[in-house]
């Protein structure tokens, strides 16, 4: 080989080392321009419509009802001293006893709390919308899709994360929830979607009778040919013209058959018991983060959102909305600890709350089983939210904003997983987020 | 000449009689109704298939074919829910259809039914779930493909025509 050939194949050599890392599977040249501050991000949707008077302002049946009885009943989230009388909102005989807290120190001394933030919603849809792509279409009804991308397509468009690696768990499917995962913008779509589950229909309810006894086949004998012939007959209709969506989320082969996979464990461990819920499951939300714990063991992804919303019984039983609220706080606490125990995420991810709207500041005219009147959500407390966020790179014990000094938006929890997962410049270059959406980094 | 009156009275309570009965419309003949219909030819042709199916009509047919039976609707309204519960629907479908094909309820052919008259079972298999014959391309490279896999068996020729694209479609 003469100096000249040797030269120009070392030359290549060394760009395609170069190169070759930056090759995301989602086909990008290069990754995502941000910074990374952490590797997972788990965003809970505390929502369902809470109020800050029982939640980061901590007086509990003072406001409301009018009751001397100030106190924290969210003790895994924020500091505080429960209550000393009144106690409804825990396990027995009339909620009498409190649920113990699983973590040591609350996420509020680990992490810096954005006391009093603006929503952008008095509704939980627009709400969760605003939660997921970041900003808010009034025009947008129920039973559609997001107009703009949400934080799930940003994430796979621009991070070149796969289908897996991003995964949103809901606690139902009313609301239209399931159709959150992804928009009907014609630059991202279906082919960048969230995975999506909303286990108590998939793995407790329904699904029990019809997706349970999905048969096992054998990966080369029986799967392999029959996704051959399936490949043959799509070759044969897509060669006339026709065809269109097939309703994928462009999860691979291997993805389709780890999530099923997957879904097997998940009908085994829910008949032997071994689902890992937190120690009190009597409320949906909780389902909800058993699973999300049983998704973050199996599939350690980049980004998990999380949606809870018992608190909305506050409607027409405020008891019942107080126990949602001490429950969800349960939930949200074993969430964190199962992260912290989780090879691969703990140490290495960023917990963000954020309910999704407020609710009222006057009552509606309905009493629950101890007299006390209930909320709905339509003026401007309902408006009214806070966030708070936990994990590598946020500074611990620190207190953004307060009562009459709002700090911050609700879309800007949305920019703050960009902005962790290291596509934020991608997000704002977008223009598709409300005007001032912006990390909650930067507010600190 | 005058007639009498009570000639009078059964002559006209006759008329009235005839006219009533010539004016009831219960009394009137059956038009003869027509019902154009148009033929409907199955054919090789999958292209004019353009609408989605939605997920009522997918799922209704499936356990039509399947079961050759209605579905019922409580039945029908918990598999969407099933459907809904998942993201991707790709996987969604495969799971509902893997999991009916493990109901012993399920009417498919002996796997010596197929093998007795390969193209036959072809035939039917794509009028059953894509209301078309197949080609001739589509008969030879299927019953080669059969022949070739000796795990195929019904049930996976039916699980891979309903999770086709095509099946999405009409």
């Amino acid at each position: 080989m003469n100096r000249r050939k040797f030269l120009k194949q070392t030359g290549l050599a060394t760009v395609t080392a170069v190169a070759a890392p930056y090759i995301l599977p989602s086909g990008r040249l290069f990754a995502a321009s941000g910074r990374r501050a952490a590797e997972h991000v788990v965003f809970v949707a505390f929502a369902g419509g809470v109020r800050q008077q029982e939640s980061v302002l901590r007086r509990y049946v003072e406001d409301s009802q009018g009751e001397p009885y100030p106190g924290n009943i969210m003790y895994n989230i924020l500091t505080g001293d429960a209550p000393i009388a009144k106690i409804v909102y825990g396990t027995g005989e009339g909620g009498a006893t409190p649920i113990p807290s699983i973590l040591s120190a609350p996420l509020e001394s680990q992490g810096t709390l954005f006391a009093e933030v603006n929503a952008v919603s008095r509704g939980h849809f627009l709400g969760l919308n605003s939660l997921v792509q970041g900003t808010t279409v009034v025009t947008q009804g129920l039973k559609q899709r997001p107009i703009n991308p949400t934080i799930f397509e940003y994430l796979r468009r621009h991070g070149g994360y796969k289908a897996t690696d991003t995964w949103f768990v809901g606690n139902s499917i009313g609301g239209s929830l399931p159709l959150l995962n992804y928009s009907d913008h014609p630059d991202y779509g279906p082919q960048y979607a969230g995975n999506f589950f909303a286990p108590s229909v998939t793995f407790l309810g329904p699904g029990q009778d019809y997706l349970k006894n999905a048969q096992t086949y054998h990966p080369e004998n029986e799967l392999a040919p029959m996704q051959q012939m399936k490949a043959f007959l799509d070759q044969q209709f897509n060669a006339d013209g026709s065809g269109g969506f097939d309703g994928g989320l462009n999860n691979t082969p291997d993805e389709q058959e780890a999530i099923k996979n997957f879904m097997k464990l998940m009908f085994e461990k829910v008949d032997a018991g071994t689902v890992n819920f937190p120690p009190i499951t009597s409320s949906g939300d909780a389902v909800a983060v058993g699973f999300a714990c049983e998704v973050i063991t199996e599939f350690k992804p980049a980004f998990t959102f999380v949606n809870l919303s018992n608190v909305d019984n506050c409607h027409s039983n405020f008891s019942s909305y107080l126990s949602a609220m001490h429950r969800a706080d349960h939930a949200v606490g074993h969430l964190w600890e199962h992260i912290q125990n989780t090879p691969g995420m703990a140490g290495n991810t960023t917990i963000i709350l954020t309910p999704e709207c407020g609710r009222n500041l006057e009552p509606n005219n309905i009493l629950d089983e101890n007299d006390w009147l209930s909320y709905d959500h339509s003026d401007e407390n309902s408006l009214r939210i806070f966030s708070l966020m936990a994990g590598p790179n946020v500074p611990a014990g620190v207190q953004v904003g307060g009562e009459g000094n709002p700090i911050g938006m609700v879309t800007d929890s949305m920019m703050t997983v960009a902005d962790i997962l290291g596509v934020m410049p991608e997000v704002q270059a977008g223009g598709m987020v409300l005007p001032g959406t912006t990390s909650l980094f930067n507010h600190i | 000449m005058n007639m009498p009156i009570s000639k009078f009275s059964h002559f006209s309570a006759a008329m009235l009689l005839v006219a009533m009965m010539l004016l009831t419309p219960g009394c009137r003949p059956d038009p003869e109704v027509t019902f154009d219909l148009q033929t409907f030819e199955v054919d090789a042709d999958g292209a004019d298939k353009d609408r989605l199916k939605t997920d009522d009509q997918w799922v209704s047919i499936l356990y039509a074919n399947l079961f050759q039976e209605t579905l019922a609707a409580g039945d029908l309204f918990e598999i969407k829910q099933c459907l809904e519960s998942i993201g991707d629907q790709k996987i969604a479908r495969a799971v509902v259809v893997s999991n009916m094909m493990g109901s012993e309820d399920v009417i498919l052919p002996s796997i010596e039914e197929m093998d007795t008259d390969l193209d036959a079972f072809i035939r039917e298999t794509y009028v059953r779930f894509l209301v078309r014959y197949p080609s001739e391309a589509e008969t030879t490279w299927l019953a080669n493909f059969i022949e070739n896999h000796p795990a195929m068996t019904p049930e996976l020729v039916y699980s891979s025509f309903a999770l086709s694209d095509e099946y999405l479609y009409y």
